[in-house]
Formats: C-alpha cells, sequence, structure tokens
C-alpha cells in the first residue's frame, strides 16, 4: 500500500511539474507600423523600424517604407487578459489561453474589430494589419519575445 | 463390480466404516469372488508400500542434530549479518526513492511528448490553425500564414467606405 501511495505521489508531482510549464506568463511586444510607398514624413512621432520587422514586412507586403509608430511590451499572466493600447484608438487584448493557444483581439475606438485565437511557434509573429487612405497601410506586429 | 463397491473395499480395509458398513462389505468379499481378489490385491498392496518405506535414521542423537543446525544458524548470522544488512538497506533505500523518480521521470516524459505533440515545435495538432473572428459588423478579414517571414498575417478589410482617422498615425492613415 505504501509503495502504490507513494508512486501516485510521484505521478502527482509530475502532472504538477508539466502542467506548471505549460501555465506560464507570456512576455509580448506590440509594434504599431505604417506602411507607405512615400518617403518618411515630417512626423516627429514616426521612427525607422527596425531591420529584422522591416525585411519580414517587405517580403510580404507591397509597401516600399515602413515606419514604427509605436512600441508597446506587456506581460500576460498565465489564463488572463492584458491590454496593450498601441495608439490612442487602438487597442490589442491579448488573452493567454489553455494549450499553446493565444487570443488577439483588437479593438479601434473602444469598438471590438477582430478575435484571432492562434498558436504561434517560437520567434513567430502575429500581424494583424489592415488598408488605410491613400495607398498606405497599419500594421500590428505581435511576438513573444521570452 | 461398480466403482462404489470398490471404494467401499478399500475404505473397510483402511478401517474408515461404520460397524454395519464393515460386516457388510466382509460378507460381500467372503462370498463374492471379485471382491475378495481386490481386497486381496489391496492389502498386498499396502503391505508392500508400509513394509518399503525408507528410514532415514541419524548418525546421532536427534537433539545432538538440530543443535548442531541451529549453532550454524547462529554462526552465519554473527559473521555475515553486517555486510548483509548494509548491502541490503542500502539497495532498499536506493529502491525506495528509485521508484517513485522513475515514476516521475515517465509521468515527465509521456507529458513532455504530448507537449510536443500538440505545441507548434510538434508540427502537431492545430497549430496551423488560426480561429478568426470578426466583431464588427462593418470588417472583414482573411488570413494566411508567411512561413519563411515567421508570420500569421491577419489582414483587416472595411465593408464600410470610411473609417475612422487614429489621431497618432499621420494624416492619411487610417486605423481600422
Amino acid at each position: 500500500m505504501c509503495r502504490i501511495h507513494r508512486c501516485w505521489a510521484a505521478v502527482l508531482v509530475g502532472l504538477l511539474i508539466t502542467g506548471g510549464v505549460s501555465a506560464a506568463d507570456i512576455k509580448v511586444e506590440a509594434v504599431l507600423v505604417w506602411g507607405t510607398n512615400d518617403q518618411k514624413p515630417k512626423d516627429a512621432n514616426l521612427k525607422a523600424l527596425d531591420k529584422a520587422i522591416t525585411e519580414k514586412l517587405s517580403k510580404v507586403f507591397k509597401w516600399k517604407n515602413y515606419f514604427e509608430v509605436s512600441r508597446k511590451k506587456a506581460t500576460i499572466p498565465s489564463r488572463s487578459s492584458s491590454k496593450i493600447a498601441v495608439s490612442k484608438e487602438c487597442e490589442v487584448e491579448i488573452t493567454e489561453m489553455e494549450g499553446p493557444k493565444v487570443a488577439y483581439r483588437l479593438i479601434g475606438k473602444g469598438n471590438p474589430v477582430n478575435k484571432t485565437v492562434a498558436a504561434l511557434t517560437k520567434g513567430e509573429s502575429i500581424v494583424i494589419a489592415g488598408e488605410g487612405v491613400n495607398e498606405t497601410a497599419w500594421f500590428v506586429v505581435i511576438t513573444e519575445t521570452e | 463390480m461398480n466403482l462404489e463397491i470398490k471404494l467401499q473395499i478399500q475404505a473397510w480395509l483402511d478401517g474408515e466404516l461404520p460397524e454395519a458398513e464393515a460386516l457388510r462389505v466382509a460378507a460381500l468379499v467372503k462370498r463374492d469372488a471379485a471382491s475378495k481378489s481386490l481386497a486381496a490385491e489391496l492389502e498386498t498392496m499396502r503391505a508392500a508400500l508400509t513394509g518399503n518405506e525408507p528410514e532415514m535414521k541419524l548418525p546421532e542423537t536427534r537433539d545432538f542434530y538440530w543443535s548442531k543446525i541451529r549453532r550454524e544458524i547462529e554462526r552465519l548470522e554473527s559473521s555475515g549479518s553486517a555486510p548483509l544488512a548494509t548491502t541490503g538497506g542500502w539497495m532498499h533505500a536506493w529502491r525506495r526513492w528509485l521508484m517513485p523518480l522513475t515514476g516521475t521521470a515517465m509521468v515527465a516524459v509521456v507529458a513532455v511528448g504530448l507537449a510536443w505533440l500538440v505545441t507548434p515545435q510538434g508540427q502537431g495538432g492545430d497549430i496551423f490553425l488560426a480561429e478568426i473572428e470578426n466583431l464588427s459588423e462593418d470588417v472583414g478579414s482573411y488570413s494566411f500564414r508567411a512561413p519563411a517571414q515567421n508570420m500569421l498575417v491577419v489582414w483587416v478589410y472595411d465593408k464600410a467606405p470610411l473609417p475612422a482617422v487614429d489621431s497618432d498615425l499621420p494624416a492619411e492613415t487610417t486605423l481600422q
């Protein structure tokens, strides 16, 4: 009986350990990017976008130039949500879900616009994007940093 | 002669029958030749077995024989008990720890294997699927993966002609 109890205790410890690993906080970075075919406008808030994201976007999208509007970092607690305001009127609510999935809820002007639930591979980014006026585009690039 | 009568004759020879039954069987053996023959055969067999049973005789007295065994056991215990106990205890202690550890390791291996199958690194399950829901009637969307760029793209398009303008973006940019 004692041996059986020890084995069950070991099984429980193992499950707790593995359960603890899968239910971890996630750290993300959200970058709001503006894409245009024109040269950089005279806007002090715009920065040059880092090379890695520029290369990623330029190989997929048609725009020639990409500029960083804002960059925010956040930690999403396990099984919880956290909102990242990438601009005054645009927020992304990120929810760490069961398993490897994460939900991304795009909110524009306080109104929910889109919800995407996906499991990303390590280093993979989710890009929620749309077309702006005058053949420009906006991109919210979300990457898990750790 | 049936089997029952044969068994009765055997029991009669062994003295297992009650008196009345024994008298009845004895009378049967006396008057019936087959029964008499069987009784004689069984009697001969019993005599042969009991007469030829091997008898072991000790070369010394019974007490001395058992005292020798006891002394030998005591000698072995006093001379070899300490190392044996130490080895056995060490092994037992290791087994006590190793068994739960082995169980834990097995659970961990299974859990990691399952996690590998369902996580993106395992390339299993529905990792390439993305659930996309449009939360506004004015907005549509589609998604695609760009594996070379390590990106999942969700492209949101406006069904309505004039989206709101984000004041953080340049004047010509609209955030939907």
